[in-house]
């Protein structure tokens, strides 16, 4: 199992998690959104593939807390 | 819960049973998790076949017992090598420590949990009719 911290522009979320889930699956889970995000797990950036590819497979060991950031950048006012 | 000690080898064997894992795994998820008093997951138990492991967060059983421990979950390691049998009980003591008590709670619930899931089944079954 592994701790997952789970963040988005507006929320924080711990979720366990088992190496063979996957972080598509997580932010389903922690009911964060990942449209027009970037996604990133302990700061490497993901892409489509990676999102519905282990932990396990991405290198995340049992025991291990990480960080997945789901984060939309949005233009600033003018 | 059980704890052995065979040669340079440890045995965490539950009293769950793979089949009740796998179970709820798929109609009762919740059954396999203690959450705090907000709601959220603190540990949790899993099965997948020969990949156990045992961690702060959660047990994941590899494998089944056999003889008394018929299709109980199972979750096994190998000691450092060199360790004299209290250093050897002691190092067990310490990869299992943190988990005793939360694998203690589910295994009061588990069964029960498994049981409900399987009578609601069994009446879902019987109330099929086929045409």
């Amino acid at each position: 199992m592994i701790k997952v911290l789970v963040k988005t522009n507006t929320t924080r979320q711990e979720v366990i998690a088992e190496v063979t889930e996957t972080p598509a699956q997580v932010f389903e889970k922690a009911n964060a959104g990942v449209s027009g995000a970037m996604v990133n797990l302990n700061g490497t950036v993901l892409t489509a593939t990676d999102l519905n590819s282990t932990f396990e497979k991405l290198g995340v060991v049992e025991g291990a807390t990480v960080n997945l950031n789901s984060i939309v950048k949005a233009d600033g006012a003018r | 819960m059980k704890l052995t000690i065979t040669g340079d080898a440890y045995a965490l064997t539950s009293t769950i049973k793979v089949d009740e894992i796998e179970l709820l795994k798929k109609y009762n998820p919740d059954a396999l998790s203690v959450k705090d008093k907000d709601g959220n997951v603190k540990f949790k138990v899993s099965y997948s076949e020969g990949k156990g492991s045992i961690t702060p967060y959660g047990v994941t059983f590899g494998g089944k017992g056999r003889g008394e421990s018929d299709g109980c979950a199972t979750v096994t390691g190998t000691l450092p090598a060199g360790l004299s049998t209290d250093e050897a009980k002691k190092y067990v003591a310490e990869l299992v420590g943190g988990v005793v008590a939360y694998l203690e709670q589910l295994e009061k619930d588990v069964t029960k949990a498994a049981e409900a899931v399987s009578t609601q089944r069994k009446k879902l079954i019987d109330g099929i009719t086929v045409a």
